[in-house]
């Protein structure tokens, strides 16, 4: 039998199906003030949050988009519906989500998932939430795991919406930012109260399913003091001969002594543009875990931020990014240590092959508060052939001498002696380099849940020894 | 006027895409020239002809209003081309380029001084014919309030090498690096650039290496000290392009912060568009090492003279590709 030992681009097939939306159902595309209002009037928003809307749409008229971006011309935003119905108010009951949402889902194997390993998931479809549940346990221990929107009206929990809502990604933070202000639909909210460690992870799924669409989920969550939670982002759409957008926007509170664990594992169509926004603010002695699997979409623009506010605060960042054909994956991190005796690491992976773009960039400030700090970047690439392109664009800026920082990339194709070595030991020249591909992406995948790190591997398509007949 | 680009932009706000220099008209300033033989010297009014680490802006300026003074080197030159500014209260510069033709060698030794204020600005073009070897050293000693700009460019031809040892003792402002484009094949760059800034100095170093030839090989490295208020900013590049297969590319930045109140930026930069090559990046930024500043306690050392010996080191470090006698003395004297 012979075995199947190249390294094959990520295969999405098992995402590329869809279900046809309704016309009806559809806000007009562009952006204007009457649309941002019709979205307001879907959602019944309060007074200030309508008000929110529309002072973040005179923010995104005004600001241009970054200059250092990766190419948009791609993204036609008057082509974009940035709203779209949904068909059914969410539901706590799997049984009662509409047929072809559940299949949806159900092929995605969200339910199983759920089943099996989770403390409680959350599924987005379009622009709104479908279905939102949590384990009794977690909900005993007082965990808040719920649509932000029903939150947001929610007597208990509008004032720490209020509080915490876009307070850490200001709206002028960049254009997209304003964008996901002025048209936010859908996302998660979570608390977690003091002293709780929820055990099993919470999860969220978002799927894009229309043509030409927008998502612009937004996820608040908030670990109290000595709590624990491992949250788990997951995304994906059907491929369309039309751009598609995901601006969505991450906030996270880690207080005292608490941890967070945010794994994301971002598997968006060939046609996405993911210019999504992340940002955690970690108070003393608490810890952020960004755990990263970049596989999709036709460019990405994201760079998780963590903000170490307290003192003894610590964050890690782990990633790995896929580039194949046609992709320009521009991704990192960035870290902002400004409190004492503050700690990060960055250990990040990329791959690219058939002309796919790699560009890891990254910012490490040492401010002068944070005197005793500590930094460490590490940052390898791969380039499987001569079409494709890696870069690494790292900025370090230390304000202190109170502070140890160093950083190490290296770029490069497998090495020869590598190969060399283990053709000497028996393998094929293909066995060796699918080898070394699956050491190179270890770091990583050893991060993940291990139901996750099969699925990464399945998405790498890296199936290095399996039968192709 | 904007210089020092970085080679590919980031986020605006971290205010590391450029450098902003603001000055008068500039007016030509001779540089007392001390020529070997083997050496030719020509004055004529020509463009620039390669690019250079500031970027095209300058060069356009300079142009206007400066000759450019050509040192055509023909064969091994036991002896240092030298080219001593010293410049005055004003703002002036001046533009050189160096073409060594195949299988010469030169060493060049530029020292730049200056009155307490006033502006300098010196273009250097070299151009590394086959076989040829150039060891360029530059020595920064300027006044308190004086502010140097120092822009140099190279092209390296085929089993060429450029040795580039810039040393940045003294001056208020200076903005430095270089552009070197290896265009042949095995060419080769190696750069390495020292500073000891104290009070509220300023450097702003932005070195590139473009990999276009086969087999070429850069070795960037950068290391100092900062006290007081000082301020430094090192972009770094390493760039290979498409055909540059068999290259392999290199930077690292030691930067020892001695003061709790300095400014340390690094932006080390890799592009590629080449598989076959190999890129690294290494850099280490912070206070002594804690083992080593117990040893030199142990030894019985002051902070004060561990603060001078560890920026001696930095930069004897830096100077060892240097010959030059009188250089090497002028070095040693400065940092002592």
């Amino acid at each position: 039998m012979k075995k199947k030992t190249q390294v094959s681009d990520v295969d999405t097939s098992r995402y590329d199906f869809y279900f046809d939306e309704e016309p009806k159902d559809m806000l007009k595309s562009g952006i204007t003030p009457e649309i941002i209002d019709e979205i307001s009037k879907e959602k019944n928003d309060p007074e200030w949050m309508r008000e929110f809307r529309q002072n973040a749409l005179k923010v995104y008229n005004e600001m241009p988009t970054a200059d250092w971006w990766p190419p948009l011309d791609g993204l036609d935003m008057s082509e974009i519906v940035t709203y779209i119905r949904a068909k059914v108010r969410m539901k706590n009951n799997w049984e009662d989500v509409p047929e072809d949402i559940k299949n949806t889902f159900e092929r995605l194997g969200i339910p199983q998932a759920e089943r099996e390993s989770l403390s409680g998931v959350g599924a987005q479809y379009d622009s709104e939430l479908v279905y939102h549940n949590m384990r009794e346990e977690a909900r005993a221990d007082g965990v808040v795991y719920m649509d932000i929107e029903g939150a947001m009206r929610d007597k208990r929990y509008e004032k720490m919406i209020r509080d915490y809502f876009m307070k850490l990604v200001p709206v002028d933070d960049h254009k997209f930012a304003a964008l996901h202000a002025a048209v936010w639909s859908g996302g998660s909210f979570v608390y977690v109260p003091k002293g709780v460690h929820v055990e099993y992870p919470l999860q969220s799924y978002f799927r894009l399913n229309a043509m030409g669409a927008g998502q612009f989920e937004h996820t608040l969550i908030i670990v109290d003091e000595g709590a624990y939670l491992h949250f788990i982002e997951g995304c994906s759409a059907p491929k369309y001969y039309k751009a598609s957008l995901h601006a969505g926007c991450v906030e996270i509170y880690v207080k005292k002594n608490a941890t967070m664990r945010f794994s994301s594992i971002e598997n968006w169509s060939k046609n996405m543009y993911n210019l999504n926004t992340k940002r955690a603010i970690v108070e003393e002695s608490g810890k952020i875990e960004w755990i990263s699997g970049s596989f999709g979409s036709h460019t990405s623009c994201l760079y998780p931020m963590s903000i170490l506010n307290g003192k003894g605060a610590r964050a890690e960042f782990t990633s790995i990014s896929f580039a194949g054909a046609g992709q320009n994956l521009d991704t990192g991190a960035k870290i902002i240590h400004a409190a004492p005796d503050t700690s990060s690491y960055m250990n990040t992976r990329s791959i690219s092959k058939s002309g796919g773009i790699n560009t890891f960039r990254s910012i490490v400030k040492v401010t002068k508060k944070a005197r005793g700090s500590k930094s460490s970047v590490s940052c390898e690439s791969l380039m499987l052939d001569p079409a494709s392109r890696s870069n690494t664009i790292p900025i370090m800026d230390v304000q202190t001498s109170f502070a140890d920082v160093g950083h190490e990339a290296k770029i490069g194709r497998i090495g020869d002696d590598e190969i060399f070595y283990l053709t000497s030991r028996g393998l094929s020249e293909e066995e060796a380099k699918a080898l070394i591909v699956r050491g190179f992406c270890d770091d990583v995948s050893k991060e993940l849940p291990i139901e996750y790190a099969m699925e990464m591997n399945n998405l790498i398509s890296m199936e290095m020894e399996g039968s192709i007949g | 006027m904007k210089i020092n680009h970085l080679s590919v932009p980031t986020w605006n706000k971290s205010n590391v895409n450029d450098a902003e220099v603001l000055f008068d008209e500039i007016s030509p300033f001779e540089p007392i020239v001390v020529p070997p033989s083997g050496v030719s010297i020509e004055v004529i009014k020509e463009s620039c002809e390669i690019q250079t680490e500031c970027g095209e802006e300058l060069s356009q300026e300079l142009e206007k209003v400066l000759p450019k003074h050509v040192f055509t080197v023909s064969k091994k030159c036991t002896s240092a081309l030298r080219l001593d500014y010293n410049f005055k209260n004003s703002t002036s510069g001046s533009r050189i380029k160096i073409h060594a033709l195949p299988n010469s060698e030169l060493e060049v030794v530029m020292n730049f001084s200056s009155s307490e204020s006033g502006t300098g600005v010196v273009q250097l073009e070299i151009v590394a014919d086959e076989n040829s070897k150039l060891n360029l050293v530059q020595i920064v000693d300027a006044g308190t309030k004086f502010l140097l700009v120092s822009d140099v460019g190279a092209k390296i031809s085929s089993h060429a090498t450029v040795k580039l040892t810039q040393v940045y003792l003294n001056g208020a402002k200076m903005y430095g690096g270089a552009f070197a484009e290896l265009v042949g094949e095995s060419a080769k760059l190696d750069c390495n650039a020292g500073y000891n800034l104290k009070k509220s100095e300023l450097l702003d170093l932005n070195l590139v290496a473009i990999h276009r030839g086969k087999k070429s090989v850069s070795d960037i490295k950068v290391r100092g000290t900062l006290s007081g208020k000082s301020e430094k900013i090192y972009r770094g590049t390493i760039d290979f392009k498409t055909g540059a297969s068999g290259s392999k590319g290199a930077e690292s930045e030691e930067a020892l912060l001695l003061d709790d109140t300095v400014t340390n930026k690094a932006v080390p930069l890799i592009l590629c568009t080449e598989d076959d090559v190999e890129g690294a990046h290494g850099a280490s930024i912070g206070r002594l090492d804690e083992k080593v500043e117990y040893y030199l306690r142990s030894r019985g050392l002051s902070d004060k003279q561990i603060r001078k010996l560890m920026t001696k080191a930095k930069i004897f470090e830096t100077v060892k590709n240097v010959r030059d006698k009188i250089a090497l003395d002028k070095i040693r004297e400065l940092i002592n």
